[in-house]
């Protein structure tokens, strides 16, 4: 008797979508470009500064920028260099692991709910809307304002509330696949429906996911920014962008550019990740590019 | 009719109940002891710190607490902890501010949002469309803290033209609107400006869309003038996809005023909201943290409604 497996290759439908042009790379250059002009200076610009991001000196307090402290020193005499890009690091770090969750949740949430339906839909998506009735950043700031602000509980809080919108859109685009042909043969030669999630339903839906992960990226850093900003985010000496800010508006009047940088840097990192999600949207996502 | 939103308005009420345990259960596996907030213990004994312990009551089971903390938020009785004001007498005063902030903020952002996003829509890839979709997406990557922050500097500090803090002239009492007006201008500019980026690409998008319909192709192929074509067959068709984006918006505006608030020194919701959840005063956080979810479920209400409303295809029940 011959037995049938399964074939190796996952399907991964192409619809419709008109041939990679140059256009395509011009239009998520740019914002790749800034994301990875950030990642990179945080990531390896920490090595490359004599001081420590913590490290005081009251003698050298609010300094102008010099060949010596390129951005100054802020009230405490900390580099502010030092202090931006290892802020820097922290709101990345923020942003992408909280990003991380979000996109779990919602990829198993939105996958199970969409491909098994029924009962089981019902089920995730009344819990879904329960998650959905608390008014997101309140119930962040409620969370962190209760517990304190530690990194590790701002991306999980981050995190967890926002994975309902990620669910709901991944559950459509499962919708929207799971009646294809190519998930029907899979399930004729035998296939498990958790293969099928896998190999075949998840490839396709993968677009919409990258594009909503990359926004969310960038939201999520605005929102650690906000926290920070309020004294409920990251807690000093630990640098972030957004108490940098709030240490620098203390002395607006006169060292105006201690508030200006940090909000400059979350400025372009989140305006990165926007146009960059937007970018790979019209990319790989024919149906939703925008009309001209 | 009646039926379908009498169900609709049954149905919020386990979606309350839920939010009104978890927020309890939030408060309760918090560190740090209300009473030790409210007084000093360096100088409470024992006994008086068990005394004021117990007057709080908050020795009595988990769900004797929360069955009193429910009944008391719907009898008014409830209390807070550290100023023995009704919770929500404190809500009442503080919301005010809080909506008239949020209102007007919306409702500028609306008419921004709206005149932006269609004008964007006109000529798809132009110029224009191109220009103020980089503008919408700089205002949307701007942290609002940042903008209060110049704005407080340039406007109250360096012009003098507008106050910096507060809601009312001093020696004043009580919520004047009209009085407050020049207090509550840069807290609305502030929230209106992420706000009109966001409705103004909704706008941009639904317009886009209705411009491609038959039956804008029929009415301007019956002569119509371009004015009258815009304003009664795109504008009004647009605005579905609009209204609902400010429906879901408007209750998230909550959060957001905690910013705002604590930037501009205005006495509204979210600031007592912070105090209140950083001083464990756990009535207080459990009355406005219920309104908010109130809020939200409303908001889905109201929208809903105005669907019915703004399009007559739309038949809910």
């Amino acid at each position: 008797m011959a037995v049938i497996t399964a074939p190796r290759r996952r399907t991964f439908m192409i619809a419709a979508r008109p041939p990679r042009s140059r256009s395509d790379l011009a239009r998520v250059a740019p914002a790749a470009a800034l994301v990875t002009i950030v990642a990179l200076a945080v990531a390896f610009g920490p090595l490359l500064v004599a001081y420590a991001p913590e490290a005081q000196s009251i003698a050298e307090r609010l300094r102008a920028p010099t060949a010596d402290h390129l951005l100054g020193t802020d009230a405490f005499g900390r580099d502010v260099l030092a202090r931006l890009l290892a802020g820097g690091r922290i709101s990345l770090a923020i942003g992408l692991l909280s990003m991380g969750i979000t996109v779990l949740a919602g990829v198993a949430v939105g996958a199970v709910a969409g491909y098994f339906g029924g009962s089981v839909d019902a089920l995730l998506m009344r819990a879904t809307e329960l998650v959905m009735v608390f008014p997101t950043f309140f119930l962040i700031i409620l969370i962190v304002a209760t517990f304190g602000g530690s990194v590790a509980l701002l991306i999980l809080v981050i995190g967890l509330t926002s994975w309902p919108v990620s669910a709901r859109i991944i559950r459509g685009e499962v919708l929207k696949t799971r009646h294809r042909d190519f998930v029907l043969a899979a399930r004729a030669v035998g296939a498990s429906s958790w293969r099928i999630i896998a190999r075949h339903v998840l490839p396709n839906v993968a677009a919409v996911v990258i594009v909503s992960a990359t926004v969310r990226v960038g939201t999520n850093i605005l929102i650690e920014a906000g926290l920070s900003y309020l004294g409920l985010g990251v807690q000093p000496p630990l640098a972030s962008w957004g108490n940098m800010v709030a240490d620098g508006a203390k002395v607006i009047r006169t060292e105006w550019w201690l508030t200006a940088i940090p909000a400059l840097a979350i400025f372009v990192t989140v305006l990165g990740f926007n146009i960059g999600g937007e970018a790979l949207r019209d990319v790989l996502d024919p149906r939703r590019r925008p009309l001209r | 009719m009646t039926r379908y939103w009498a169900g609709r308005i049954l149905q919020s009420v386990p979606l309350l109940f839920f939010v009104s345990v978890v927020v309890f259960g939030v408060m309760r596996l918090a560190p740090g002891d209300p009473s030790t907030l409210l007084a000093d213990p360096a100088y409470l004994n024992d006994a008086q710190r068990a005394e004021l312990h117990r007057s709080l009551g908050l020795d009595d089971p988990l769900p004797v607490q929360y069955l009193r903390t429910m009944g008391g938020l719907v009898s008014g009785a409830l209390l807070s902890f550290r100023t023995g004001q009704p919770t929500t007498e404190m809500l009442a005063n503080a919301l005010p501010v809080t909506a008239a902030v949020a209102l007007l903020g919306m409702a500028l952002a609306a008419a921004l949002g709206l005149v932006a996003g269609s004008a964007a829509a006109r000529h798809p890839g132009g110029r224009l469309d191109r220009a103020l979709g980089l503008a919408m997406a700089g205002a949307i990557a701007f942290p609002s803290f940042v903008l209060a922050l110049f704005l407080l500097r340039i406007f109250a500090e360096g012009l003098h033209l507008l106050p910096a803090s507060g809601v009312r002239p001093l020696g004043a009492t009580g919520f004047d609107p009209l009085a407050s007006l020049p207090y509550l201008a840069l807290p609305v500019i502030v929230t209106a400006f992420p706000l009109s980026a966001v409705l103004a690409r909704y706008t941009r998008d639904a317009v886009r869309e209705a411009l491609d319909e038959d039956y804008v192709r029929t009415a301007r192929g019956k002569g119509l003038a371009p004015p009258t074509v815009m304003r009664r067959h795109v504008l009004r068709n647009a605005l579905v996809a609009v209204v609902s984006v400010i429906g879901t918006i408007t209750p998230l505006l909550l959060g957001g005023s905690v910013i705002v608030e604590s930037l501009f020194g205005l006495p509204g919701v979210g600031r007592i909201t912070v105090a209140a959840a950083l001083q464990r005063d756990y009535p207080v956080v459990m009355t406005t943290a219920l309104f908010s979810a109130v809020l939200v479920v409303l908001a889905n209400l109201v929208t809903d409604f105005v669907y019915g409303l703004v399009d007559p295809r739309i038949r809910l029940a």
